[in-house]
């Protein structure tokens, strides 16, 4: 009896348990369940069977879209709009991530399967890198649209077409200036760091702030070293990247890292700046630039159509990093679209491609970010004019590089943020650009340790 | 004899269960984990010894944590208390307008910390609100660049806080003060004494319980330091403000689970060593009504 008794409270308790746990995951499971259940039907069915089920049962269908916040501005709501109505019974969820989190969190949800979206975004580097492609994204080779591509290289890991992009890469960064002022006071695009100061010192005396650091937000910062080394590893150190990952060339040696930091911190000092450099952020720039109260501003392009929806009579362009004579203007990799093996939704998210890549599409996405399309059959849309100038003087002449984050730190995957806040202490005064290569190489060797990079 | 008791121990088996698997065991595998160099690509856990401590100590970064951890702590307990008593002593008193006043300063503490990140973070910027009156008065000389300042970023952090949470502390003293028989002031009176001796003498060691509750409650928020911080300036600019909790995040968000990890388990150990000892300290200085 007194056995018996025992027993029941035992039952009686595991059974609260169980109900305290059911009660606690029953959205979650039913989500998970309904996703695993799809899983398991869109494995074991061909996909032409898979399409009649769909059409037949008319099954809801949620493609989950993994990016981070920085990049999903740069999409226009319109495409998903119309992809949607096209597809009643398909409806795309957006997770935006921090933009220093993403990564790991699609690591995570890559390495451990669970929670997998159907959809990621992220730069090439990353792809190659920390997201090994090959391992874990669906080969897209097959695809309709891969032989409308003008440039399929650009999306090949290996020789093999991994990701969705609209674009040949031209997405620059540097100094963005203001074409007007610089008319108005006679000058011309520097080609060199004494022929930057020199026009730092006109647009001064006129009572503008020559260049806007928005110090606040340190990315903005670091798009000077990443540009300018990105320049230096093309026309005199190929081997940089291979070097630096190998420690053969260690960052306390790199002399031409510690004249570019000590370049950058010598326009603070003298007074070429905003005030705050560390207070001013990017959310107030294109106010700053819009109301001209500075001619110059350290940016990607991707600024650019930012600033003039809200100021449309602004006129702006952009030029190499100054750190040296006839810098060439720096590239960012092709930002592309992978759909993981692990996908629930894999025929809807290349069904979504495919939709995207159709000409009526890209002329849409167009006007959110302008871009060169890389589909044989695009619209031919009007370049602005910030577009036409980068074509015409970089672009062509093949004076264009990549930028240092996609060339040194996208190779390993190693997280590069950490030296950006050695750039605001050093513009803040309390670092010496020695000590920001100093302080970087030790931070950086310990990255390399704790990745577990040969070598290190 | 033979009488059978209505809760029997087995009515604590699914608390306990509840308890060991999302307490005890999360606990004791973030010990574990805090030797281990856990990365979301590492597909084996390597257990590394002291060796993420050891870069704890070492790490410039970290130290510089760990500094102004201490800085904000120091600041937000001498802050809080000593203007939370100061308040709760002035609104103590039977004046009309008291209770519109303790709302007032209450306030901030039920507000967002989010919001009030966002605020501050508007009112402090060189053309903010703060210096525009600071120099409308005549202090032009005093208006610094309040959150860009390395050196004085975190100061300022520690005084929004302060601000955030005074009115808090405030009411704890407020309650302590409701403790306290008049007559022993009445007597007090009768005597001659003053109010500063009254306050000396009767208020703060009545207080000492009241005390006691703020000074624990103000030490343990200050060391686990993490959203003042985090909304006003992220731990920036250059790192100037980070305190462990923002560095515990950063790491988490670099994928470094293990050293992540370690900081907290380091943080959460740094808690107990000052607070327990202090809470049986402060224990014995309670004066029985």
């Amino acid at each position: 009896m007194h056995n018996s008794k025992r027993l029941a409270f035992v039952i009686l308790a595991m059974i609260m348990v169980v109900s305290l746990f059911a009660g606690c995951g029953t959205s979650a499971d039913n989500q998970a369940s309904q996703a695993a259940t799809s899983a398991a039907s869109t494995e074991k069915s061909t996909p032409e069977s898979n399409e009649k089920t769909s059409q037949a049962s008319n099954e809801k269908v949620t493609l989950i879209w993994f990016d981070s916040q920085g990049a999903v501005k740069s999409w226009n709501d319109e495409n998903f709009k119309a992809f949607e109505e096209k597809n009643p019974n398909i409806k795309i969820d957006f997770q935006v991530y921090p933009d220093n989190q993403w990564k790991n969190i699609i690591q995570t949800k890559l390495s451990s399967g669970s929670g997998v979206p159907d959809i990621v975004h992220a730069p090439y580097s990353d792809f190659q890198s920390a997201l090994s492609a090959e391992k874990n994204f669906e080969t897209l080779d097959s695809e309709p649209w891969v032989s409308r591509l003008i440039k399929p290289e650009v999306l090949k890991f290996n020789d093999k077409i991994m990701n969705f992009s609209f674009d040949i890469p031209v997405d620059t960064a540097g100094i963005v200036y203001n074409k007007d002022i610089f008319k108005e006071n006679n000058i011309s695009v520097p080609r060199s760091y004494d022929e930057f100061l020199k026009a730092c010192e006109v647009i001064k005396a006129k009572g503008i702030t020559p260049l806007l650091i928005a110090g606040k937000d340190a990315w903005t910062i670091q798009i000077w070293q990443s540009c300018a080394l990105g320049d230096y590893q093309t026309r005199k150190q190929p081997t940089l990247s291979a070097d630096i990952n190998s420690g053969k060339q260690k960052w306390a040696d790199l002399k031409v890292y510690e004249d570019m930091n000590a370049k950058l911190l010598n326009l603070v000092k003298l007074g070429y700046t905003n005030k705050g450099v560390l207070s001013d952020n990017f959310d107030s720039a294109v106010d700053i630039m819009g109301k001209k109260q500075a001619a110059m501003f350290i940016m990607g392009e991707f600024f650019i159509p930012m600033a003039i929806e809200k100021y449309p009579d602004l006129r702006l362009s952009i030029f190499p990093i100054p750190y040296d004579n006839d810098v060439y203007l720096a590239n960012q990799g092709v930002s592309g679209f992978g759909i993981p093996k692990a996908a629930v939704h894999k025929k809807e998210a290349k069904m979504l491609f495919d939709f995207l890549s159709q000409p009526d599409q890209l002329e849409r996405q167009h006007k959110t970010k302008p871009f060169i399309a890389n589909f044989k059959d695009a619209k031919s849309v009007d370049m602005p004019e910030y577009k036409k100038d980068i074509m015409d003087d970089y672009v062509t002449p093949g004076k264009i590089c990549m930028q240092a984050n996609d060339t040194i730190y996208g190779e390993t995957g190693i997280d590069g943020s950490g030296a950006w806040q050695l750039y605001q202490a050093m513009l803040g005064g309390k670092m010496t650009p020695q000590q920001v290569s100093e302080e970087w190489g030790k931070k950086f060797a310990d990255l390399m340790k704790q990745k577990g990079i040969a070598g290190w | 004899m033979g009488k059978t008791k209505l809760y029997t121990y087995y009515m604590i088996v699914p608390g306990l269960i509840l308890y060991l698997l999302f307490y005890m065991f999360p606990t004791i595998s973030g010990i574990y984990f805090s030797f281990t160099d856990w990365r979301p690509e590492n597909e084996i856990i390597k257990f590394t010894g002291i060796e993420n401590l050891r870069y704890i100590f070492t790490d410039s970064l970290l130290v510089s944590a760990l500094k102004n951890t201490f800085i904000f702590a120091v600041i937000t307990i001498l802050g809080k208390n000593i203007l939370g008593l100061l308040l709760a002593t002035g609104l103590n008193v039977k004046i009309k307008s008291r209770n519109i006043l303790r709302t007032i300063y209450y306030i901030p503490a039920v507000l967002s910390t989010v919001v009030i990140g966002v605020l501050f973070s508007a009112i402090l910027t060189p053309e903010g609100v703060f210096n525009t009156f600071l120099n409308s008065i005549g202090m032009g000389f005093a208006a610094l660049d309040w959150l860009a300042d390395l050196d004085l970023v975190i100061y300022t952090v520690s005084f929004v806080a302060v601000w955030q949470m005074v009115g808090y502390h405030m009411t704890i003293f407020l309650s302590g003060y409701q403790s306290i028989p008049t007559e022993l002031y009445e007597a007090a009176t009768i005597d001659g004494a003053g109010s500063i001796s009254k306050f000396i003498n009767i208020s703060l060691p009545m207080l000492v319980p009241a005390i006691n509750v703020s000074l624990l409650m103000s030490m343990i928020s200050g060391l686990n330091a993490f959203s003042n911080v985090y909304t006003l300036t992220g731990g920036g600019p250059a790192d100037a403000s980070q305190v462990i909790g923002t560095v515990v995040f950063k790491k988490f968000g670099e994928g470094s689970w293990g050293l992540g990890t370690a900081l907290n388990f380091l943080q959460c150990f740094l808690v107990a060593l000052i607070c327990i000892p202090l809470l049986f300290y402060l224990r014995k200085k309670e004066v029985d009504v």
